[in-house]
């Protein structure tokens, strides 16, 4: 009886350490699967990083050529009507020397 | 069945350097008439051949030894040998000399001698009757032995106390002690060892004693092989004549009888008339179990007419000769045995309650042939006897239950606290695995949760990057939709501006077209007007051009470059223009601002020499190598110090533009050998910003 109880017990006790071995060898598995997993993962993350910080890149030149135009304009605008004014200026003077401007009454 | 039994003691053995062995041998006689009815000891002692040899050798000598020699441990072995010799024969004598040996072993500190002293004074007080005191003495033998690990003597010490116990009746001690000094005396070197047929030989007795039969003739039979062996004759005889005894008590009087015939042809043949009228008796008494009466008589007869037989052996001889002639109706013949066997009870008195069958079978014949007064006085005598042995037996078999009682309690005892600690003993060791047990399902189970909480840490810390991640994609996704709204609304807004200019141009060009501007100055001021928008329209739409695409190739800066290079032809003929880049870099790219950049500087250093220099060549080179991209603009005009001169505006918006795309610019000049501007792009600067 006794020899059996304790070939029972042997068996059980062989049956449980077989599953925990089981049961770690599964956990390790998965863990360095789950890694891998995750490098592919966050490998796909930091191209798409890249990718956008890149078009980021460019639209940061473009913005940049922008302000430039930008402050050209402001120039060119600056001098532009600076030319106008001294047209219109010029203008009036010639037709004032002409006597063409209209009397207010 | 008239049987008889004999067994040997050895009760001492000795070894010497002449390997002399000494036996003391006690025969002890236990004559059963017909039915167990008491013991009787006598005291035999023969002697192998070995001793036979010792025996011859005189007391003398060992007494000039201990007078002649000066070493003392030879003079206490000589002493102890003699002691054991005067053991049998004069006890005060061995106890003298050995009070001798025991001073002189202690004087000298010898402790062998010593040791043996001790045991032959156990033996002397066995063979004196003191039994307690020899039990002491041989303990104390046993502990010396052991202490100084003489094995020889400690299988003598056990032997001896095995002797005590059988003779005390303690037949399970003695067989245990027995049995040790067999185990012990295996280990043992040949030479040290005692004869293991006598070993053998005690135990076969000690089971003949606890009736085992079977397992007595097992150790008779090996040491009849031993003695086979070792062609000892006379011991020979005894073992076979036990061998006898034993096939007689299992009920297998044949092969009883053909050992007696073996054992008498042994017996007679080596001289050991002892051995050969026991055989005889007992040969005669197997034939009377084969109801052989008349073969049987000429048995007892040999042994009757045998000068060295013993009276008790007589006494029952007669015995059986009176009953086998009653049986075979020879009253006559039987006669004259009576009258034998009353004469030698007359002598010896002491054998009185050896003739109980003896008065038994004579009572049987006297009432055969009629004389019945007679025969009621012997039936009478032997009735007496009987209630005598009866009362005798009885207190011995009382005594001897409660021994065997009291040996079984404690057996009892013994095998349950042998039992319990077994018990105990493997109530620890399931202890023990159950413990371990747990422990390595502790490890296994602490292993498995450190697996999950570092599996869990790791999926916690992986949310937490991918988090981040996706949070800073979002953010930069988000950067990029409102710059990307930004640059919608700036495209818009040139677009408008781009409308507005072409409206002024065209304005302006209307007014010159449709009057005739007379004044100059007013002309003047619409020609630059006009012009002015136009280089804006231009720059404008360049603008919106690097806008419009993410990235530039050197193949469409260049078609930029020589759509400016042939505007500028146009307005200068005088100057001739050369343009030239490294095939290799066409299909390079770069980002929109780079691009800008590096258009603007060759459009404002051509723009400059143009202006300023009054040259009539002037060059653009792109070049390239692994590391950087070298693009130098230089003409042949007048050139100016750049250490003395200041640097305009054209220059300095150069020198900012290349620094800003983490290029070099430089400025090559001297008076009237022209002025060359280079600036150097890294290749990697280049390829990063792609």
């Amino acid at each position: 009886m006794a020899f059996l109880i304790s070939t029972t017990m042997i068996m059980i006790l062989i049956a449980v350490i077989s599953a925990l071995v089981a049961a770690i060898v599964y956990l390790n598995v998965r863990f360095y699967k789950e890694k891998k997993m995750f490098k592919v993962k966050v490998e796909t993350l930091q191209q798409i990083i890249v990718e956008i910080s890149q078009k980021q890149n460019g639209q940061l030149g473009q913005i940049k050529l922008s302000d430039e135009l930008h402050k050209k304009m402001k120039s060119v605008n600056a001098i532009l009507s600076d030319d106008v004014f001294k047209l219109n200026y010029e203008l009036f003077e010639m037709l004032d020397q002409n006597n063409l401007l209209k009397k207010q009454s | 069945m008239n049987c008889s039994k004999c067994w040997i003691k050895i009760i001492y053995l000795k070894n010497s350097r002449n390997v002399r062995i000494l036996l003391h041998l006690f025969g002890e006689m236990n004559a059963f008439m017909k039915k167990k009815q008491f013991f009787v000891f006598l005291m035999l002692c023969f002697f192998t051949k070995s001793i036979c040899h010792s025996q011859t050798i005189s007391t003398d000598s060992l007494y000039a030894v201990i007078s002649k020699t000066k070493n003392d441990s030879v003079r206490v072995k000589a002493l102890n040998k003699l002691a054991f010799h005067y053991i049998f024969s004069d006890a005060k004598k061995a106890r003298n000399l050995l009070n001798t040996s025991r001073k002189i072993a202690l004087k000298s500190n010898c402790i062998f001698g010593y040791n043996e002293m001790v045991n032959n004074t156990g033996i002397l007080m066995d063979v004196t009757g003191i039994r307690d005191s020899a039990k002491y003495f041989f303990t104390q033998s046993l502990q010396l032995s052991r202490k100084n690990k003489f094995r020889n003597l400690e299988v003598k010490s056990i032997n001896n106390l095995g002797m005590c116990h059988w003779n005390e009746g303690h037949f399970n001690e003695a067989l245990r002690f027995f049995l040790d000094a067999l185990r012990i005396n295996e280990m043992l070197p040949k030479d040290q060892q005692i004869k293991f047929a006598t070993c053998y030989n005690n135990i076969g007795l000690i089971y003949q004693e606890l009736e085992l039969n079977e397992k007595a003739l097992e150790f008779h039979k090996k040491a009849y092989e031993l003695r086979k062996k070792d062609n000892m004759l006379k011991d020979q005889a005894s073992s076979l004549n036990n061998i006898g005894i034993c096939y007689n008590s299992l009920n297998q009087t044949q092969k009883a009888i053909d050992i007696y015939k073996i054992g008498l042809e042994i017996a007679k043949q080596s001289g050991n008339t002892t051995d050969y009228l026991k055989i005889q008796e007992n040969y005669g008494n197997a034939l009377q179990s084969q109801r052989k009466y008349r073969e049987s008589i000429a048995h007892y007869d040999e042994v009757s007419e045998n000068p060295n037989s013993s009276p008790k052996m007589l006494i029952g001889v007669y015995g059986s000769l009176i009953a086998a002639h009653n049986k075979l109706n020879e009253t006559q013949k039987a006669l004259p045995y009576v009258n034998k066997g009353l004469n030698l009870i007359k002598g010896n008195p002491d054998l009185r309650l050896s003739s109980q069958h003896f008065y038994q079978y004579a009572a049987q014949l006297y009432y055969k042939i009629g004389d019945i007064p007679k025969g009621e006085t012997y039936n009478r005598e032997f009735i007496g006897i009987t209630n005598d042995i009866f009362s005798d037996e009885n207190s011995r078999q009382i005594a001897d239950y409660e021994i065997r009682y009291q040996t079984e309690k404690k057996e009892k005892q013994l095998a349950e606290n042998k039992a319990k600690l077994l018990e105990n003993q493997a109530e620890a060791l399931q202890k023990n695995y159950i413990l371990t047990a747990i422990s390595v399902l502790m490890v296994f189970v602490i292993a498995i949760a450190y697996l999950i909480f570092r599996q869990q840490k790791l999926k916690n810390s992986q949310l937490e990057q991918e988090h981040k991640l996706k949070t800073a994609i979002a953010r930069i996704e988000t950067q990029n939709e409102l710059q990307q709204q930004r640059l919608n609304i700036s495209r818009d807004l040139h677009d408008n501006i781009g409308a507005q200019l072409t409206f002024i141009i065209s304005s302006v060009e209307n007014i010159k077209y449709a009057f005739d501007i007379q004044n100059p100055k007013l002309d003047d001021r619409l020609q630059h007007i006009s012009s002015f928008t136009k280089a804006t329209i231009v720059e404008l739409r360049d603008t919106i051009w690097a806008m419009n695409n993410n990235e530039i190739t050197f193949d469409e800066l260049r078609a930029r470059v020589l759509n400016f290079i042939d505007k500028a032809k146009d307005a200068t003929e005088k100057i001739e223009f050369k343009f030239k880049i490294d095939e290799a870099l066409k299909n390079k790219k770069m980002v929109s601002l780079v691009g800008m950049n590096i258009y603007r500087t060759i459009q404002e250093a051509i723009h400059n020499a143009i202006k300023y220099s009054g040259a009539t060549e002037i060059t653009t080179d792109i070049t390239a190598n692994e590391n950087q991209i070298l693009v130098c603009i230089g003409d042949n005009g007048t050139g100016f110090d750049p250490q003395n001169s200041d640097k305009g505006n054209g220059l300095r918006n150069m020198q900012k533009r290349i620094e800003d795309i983490d290029g070099k610019f430089e400025v090559r000049s001297d008076e009237n050998s022209g002025t060359t501007i280079c600036f150097y792009l890294p290749s990697n600067t280049l390829n990063e910003s792609l």
